[in-house]
């Protein structure tokens, strides 16, 4: 494939600069594309005016992924380029660049979407968690000096960007080549891989931390607490919200609800009692 | 005041991470509070709101159409709204929370104006009078600016008001607030543990 990867990467990271209700990513997906169509196009305006309006199309897709959906259309496009002298099998080639690209861009969104914001997004999250508590960072506890723990803090920081953009920028990257190189047998390279394998492993890891960081919470955020009636207050109200926000995520509501809820609540408490 | 207009386009520079340059996290509230708490000299409290705020909103996924509210506007505006007014951190935590949610609307409305000015833009990108790189900086810098008075707005409106209606505020209200703020990160741990379910979800 000759082409500089490491400028459609960068482009793609502007996918949604002009994001709209109405046709979503579709400048964004143009402003990625228009060097590679400026190259097919060079010589022939009314082709480039046409792909111009084509590439326009409505399109959506999780920018993590869009590599994926990058190489496919780009493909498609040089066939378009070189039947671009005989018209009947033009159209019928449109047409199905069309195609390709809805059906690649929606897959690609849904694997994106559960894979990158519903799994790695806050597996990252959890990791610096981790290492915050074992960097004796108590963070949901009241008070606590920092002190010399600014190294823990910045390595947690780093763990959270790292966890996160690694995969992205290896997708991106792999994402691109596969896209370009597959066809409609493989999916444009999409089924090279094993999504559900990696998305439960990688959930079932979050598990584990998060797990981890909750007892361990626990075990910090009551170290040397007195056994007395605000204690028991404490972790009845504690488990209150805890049993709370199981039956809130059941029935689809955000967090932020009961949050707020509690604010409510213990404002009326507090006027009234 | 030069450090608060500081501190807003910092803020507004970092959020447009979040939707329109890049996406790689650096907006995120994590990140966005450990570095305005650097600055504002008290690291503890920006790792701390990052840390909530990434929990409390731990269930809101950017997909298709959603305009989640904004966790680094809610960050900043908590750390900014202690140290600029010195307003309580559970108050301001709050006054985040709130601020977070009325971002999501103005992001709504500029969305909702692209919408408006897209077949103009298409046309002009058709017949070669603008191009696609134009559009996109043109429409970044109008999102960075946007953010950046909402923010500056955000805080001289709430921040003098807080200071005015402080002495009035009773210690039972200033407790109600603080035990929901160390509430907070509980719930969202929870939200969390389930968030990573391998089992589908029922219809």
């Amino acid at each position: 494939m000759e082409m500089n990867k490491i400028k459609y990467i960068f482009r793609s990271l502007f996918l949604q600069g002009f994001w709209n209700f109405k046709k979503m990513q579709n400048i964004g997906m143009l402003f990625i594309m228009y060097p590679y169509l400026c190259n097919l196009y060079s010589d022939k305006d009314r082709y480039f005016k046409r792909a111009i309006a084509r590439n326009l199309a409505s399109f959506n897709t999780n920018p993590s992924m869009v590599s994926f959906c990058l190489g496919a259309v780009m493909k498609q496009e040089k066939v378009l380029a070189e039947l671009s002298e005989n018209m009947p099998n033009f159209f019928e080639q449109e047409k199905e660049w069309l195609i390709i690209r809805s059906s690649i861009a929606t897959t690609v969104a849904s694997l994106g979407d559960r894979l990158f914001w519903s799994t790695i997004k806050p597996l990252s999250l959890v990791m610096a968690f981790a290492v915050l508590c074992l960097g004796q960072v108590h963070f949901l506890n009241d008070t606590v000096a920092l002190n010399d723990l600014g190294l823990t803090v910045l390595l947690a920081l780093m763990v959270s960007f790292l966890g996160y953009n690694i995969p992205v920028f290896i997708t991106r990257y792999r994402g691109l080549a596969l896209g370009y190189e597959g066809n409609e047998e493989n999916f444009f390279g999409l089924i090279n891989f094993n999504w559900n394998k990696i998305i439960i492993i990688l959930k079932t890891m979050g598990q584990g931390f998060t797990l981890f960081i909750f007892i361990y919470g626990l075990y910090f955020y009551f170290l040397g607490a007195v056994f007395d009636a605000y204690l028991i207050t404490k972790v009845t109200l504690l488990a209150a919200f805890v049993v709370l926000s199981a039956f809130v995520k059941k029935w689809n509501m955000p967090n932020i609800y009961l949050y707020l809820g509690s604010v409510l609540v213990f404002t009326l408490v507090a006027l009234f009692s | 005041m030069l450090s608060l207009i500081g501190f807003c386009a910092l803020v507004s520079l970092l959020e447009l991470d979040t939707t329109y340059v890049g996406q790689l996290l650096i907006s995120r509230p994590l990140i966005i509070g450990s570095i305005l708490g650097a600055l504002t000299g008290n690291l503890f409290l920006g790792l701390q709101v990052g840390i909530f705020t990434e929990l409390i909103y731990i269930d809101y996924l950017p997909i298709g159409g959603v305009v989640p509210p904004s966790g680094a506007i809610t960050a900043a505006v908590a750390i900014l709204m202690n140290y600029c007014f010195s307003m309580d951190i559970y108050f301001a935590f709050f006054v985040g929370i709130l601020c977070g949610q009325l971002h999501a609307f103005l992001e709504k409305f500029l969305r909702s104006y692209r919408d408006k000015i897209l077949d103009t833009i298409e046309l002009d990108l058709i017949d070669h009078k603008i191009t696609p790189g134009k559009v996109m900086f043109k429409n970044i810098i109008i999102e960075f600016a946007a953010t950046w008075i909402f923010l500056f707005l955000a805080m001289i409106i709430f921040g003098p008001l807080f200071t005015y209606l402080h002495e009035d505020i009773s210690e039972k209200i200033h407790v109600a607030f603080k035990f929901s703020y160390y509430i907070a990160p509980w719930i969202g741990l929870c939200g969390l543990f389930l968030s990573f379910s391998t089992k589908p979800k029922e219809d």
